[in-house]
């Protein structure tokens, strides 16, 4: 056996292939376990899609609806309002799924093992930060297929269902920073469970499912402040008015922002802790 | 059985020091605030031995393995491995393979599965990941579960998995901590047996233990620590040879007081005799000598016309070494792990040695 010469033959992957291995770990995780990391995500906004189109099909009638700005006469009904707003539940409801191994690894010794092979702590927040926008393209789709034959409106074509399906995965991203920070510091594979409420007021306190005209005055104030607000906006707009206008380049901005700080503050979370031994 | 060649006719490794020690330690401590897990240790492994550390819970191993495999600052004191200083941890991470006490694994994974992950993340390509991934399951005979998953596995099978993961980038030194705790004897002789084929492929073995027997049978040199610090170091023979003492165990039709009174004038100022649980007359000889002084002994046992009902002349285990040193057993197991179990039968073969813990000055149970 030749090979065998070399000893230092395995100086540590290149942070590129860690992150593509850290990567396949997640997949082949989550083929094995669909329900959290595929199904799950997408349970809430599909429940949603179904119940609020039957039941609020007339809020459009109701005195300061205005759906979300945009022109009346393109808007159409509440149907063509809710889905491209819904569908950012996949991201928001379900998130942080991979942050569950994180916690794992970092108990078990698991981590501590693999950072001992030379790559870079932060190899594993990045693989794991790509899957997590990877696994939500499946119930985006899904969302947006049944939202479409409940009476969405597409009149953009694949185009908008493109970069809608990139603002979920986006603000999966984003999100998720704030479930690695957690994981690292508590090293508890329920996190993503534990922190499942706090989506509840990111999505319901937004413009996603009713416009701000018809929200009382306190939560008007709150969805404006929402970050999830000006995604769902441009969401909308993508789907259903012109996808280049106005909010498109600045809710990508803003989502790159938060997956640049959430994710600034999960490695330096996962720094210290490193160092702390 | 495939053979990994580990340091054979490997170049030198960058800057690791040709023929350097694969292990020095110098005054090495280590303090969780007030107080010391690691009481300034030194010490020094060659390359190509397997080095045992042995002590009780608590002394100090698994953070010595850790401060010396960079998962630790040491608080004071210097270590480098090949050459390689421990705070160069880049450096000696390429140079060491790590198995911790409880086997970190992801259940989830398959075992072939694990290894390709480790194997890539060591920077090995895909079809070499593949490749090497195959050969240390080979090693550890697990080739034909490299599809299942780690958690259907067994405890030993998990262990082994662990020391595979640990030869993926072949490293010249190894850090085995507690490989064989909580295995039952047969794994754990399948784990001795791995072990004796990494050294004899060419890796420094430190391994830690608290199973006496595997520190005589696989190390050739062993330090035993207590409370954090070494109390003696060197081979096995060679502590047996300066801290123990060889035992001879007469059986006898009641005839205690002829034995002492014949041998009296003969006792060397270290030697006793004592009477065993059963009536059996136990004799320690002196430090350092062996059969030659219990056959002088014995022969003037006969010359008296004494003849034992049956006779047994034990040579010194390591567990009498150990608890000549640190004044207690080492309590292996569940049970007693603290204190008084090094008095009787339980310990050595055939109750002999048991009975050596008493006189002698030192063999206060509640020294600690
Ligand atoms: N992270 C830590 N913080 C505080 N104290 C610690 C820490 N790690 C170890 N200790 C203490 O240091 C001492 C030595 O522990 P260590 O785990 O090194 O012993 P050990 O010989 O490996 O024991 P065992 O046989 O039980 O594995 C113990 O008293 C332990 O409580
Ligand atoms: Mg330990």
């Amino acid at each position: 056996m030749n090979e065998s010469r070399n000893v230092l033959e395995a100086p540590g992957a290149t942070a590129g292939r860690a992150v593509g291995l850290v990567f396949r770990r997640q997949a082949t995780a989550a083929l094995r376990d669909p329900g959290p990391h595929f199904v799950l995500p997408a349970l809430p906004a599909l429940l949603m899609t179904v119940v609020f189109t039957a039941l609020f099909d007339r809020i459009g009638d109701a005195p300061g609806y205005d759906a979300g700005g945009l022109d009346r006469s393109h808007a159409g009904g509440y149907d063509a309002f809710l889905i491209p707003g819904v569908v950012m539940l996949v991201a928001l409801l379900g998130a942080g799924a991979t942050s569950a191994s994180l916690a794992a690894d970092l108990r078990s010794g698991y981590f501590e093992r693999l950072r001992l092979l030379g790559a870079r702590p932060g190899t594993h927040l990045t693989g794991r930060l790509l899957f997590e926008a990877v696994r939500l393209l499946p119930g985006t789709a899904v969302v947006l297929g049944v939202g479409l034959v409940f009476g969405g409106d597409n009149r953009n074509g694949i185009v908008g269902l493109a970069l809608v399906t990139m603002l979920v995965a986006m603000l999966g991203m984003a999100y998720s920073g704030v479930f690695y920070t957690v994981a690292i510091r508590t090293t508890d594979p329920q996190t993503p469970f534990q922190l499942q409420p706090l989506g509840l007021p990111l999505a319901f306190l937004s413009t996603a499912l009713v416009p701000l005209g018809v929200m009382p005055g306190w939560a008007e104030t709150i969805a404006r402040w929402n970050p999830v607000s000006p995604v769902v906006d441009a969401s909308r707009q993508a789907l259903t008015g012109d996808p280049w206008a106005g909010e498109l380049p600045g809710a990508v901005a803003l989502l790159a922002g938060i997956i640049v700080a959430t994710h600034a503050l999960a490695s330096l979370t996962l720094r210290r802790r490193l160092a702390g031994s | 059985m495939v053979t990994i060649n580990y340091a054979v006719g490997a170049g030198p490794a960058p800057g690791s020091g040709q023929g350097s020690p694969a292990i020095e330690v110098a005054h090495l401590t280590k303090r969780f605030g007030p107080a010391v897990a690691v009481d300034d240790v030194s010490f020094t492994v060659e390359q190509g031995e397997i080095f045992g550390y042995l002590g009780r819970n608590g002394s100090g191993k698994t953070t010595t393995v850790r401060m010396l495999a960079t998962l630790t600052r040491p608080t004071s004191g210097q270590a480098r491995i090949c050459g390689a200083d421990i705070t160069d941890a880049r450096r000696v991470r390429r140079l060491i393979g790590v198995t911790m006490q409880e086997a970190a694994l992801d259940e989830a994974m398959t075992a072939g599965e694990h290894l390709r992950f480790v194997a890539g993340l060591s920077g090995l390509g895909r079809a070499a990941a593949r490749r090497r991934a195959e050969e240390v399951l080979e090693v550890v005979g697990l080739s034909r579960d490299a599809e299942v998953r780690i958690g259907a596995f067994s405890g030993g099978m998990k262990r082994r998995l662990d020391i595979a993961s640990a030869l993926i980038s072949r490293p010249p030194v190894l850090f085995l901590d507690e490989p064989t705790t909580g295995l039952d004897p047969q794994s754990r002789r399948a784990v001795w047996e791995e072990i004796r084929t990494l050294q004899a492929s060419g890796a420094t073995v430190f391994l830690t233990t608290q199973y006496l027997e595997e520190a005589d049978q696989l190390a050739g040199r062993l330090a035993i620590v207590d409370a954090g610090a070494i109390v003696a170091e060197g081979s096995p023979r060679k502590l047996k040879a300066d801290h123990g003492r060889t035992t001879i165990t007469v059986a006898h039709n009641g005839v205690a007081g002829q034995i002492e009174s014949t041998l009296k004038g003969d006792l060397l100022a270290d030697e006793h005799l004592a009477t065993d649980g059963s009536g059996r007359t136990v004799i320690t000889l002196s430090s350092g000598t062996g059969g030659e002084r219990a056959l002088e002994l014995l022969a003037r046992i006969q010359g008296a016309g004494i003849s034992p009902t049956h006779l047994a002349v034990t040579e010194t285990s390591l567990e009498d070494v150990f608890i000549r040193l640190t004044g207690t057993a080492i309590g292996v197991g569940a049970s007693g792990s603290d204190g008084a179990s090094g008095s009787d039968g339980a310990s050595g073969s055939d109750g002999a040695s048991g009975s050596d813990g008493a006189p002698d000055g030192t063999g206060g149970e509640d020294r600690r």
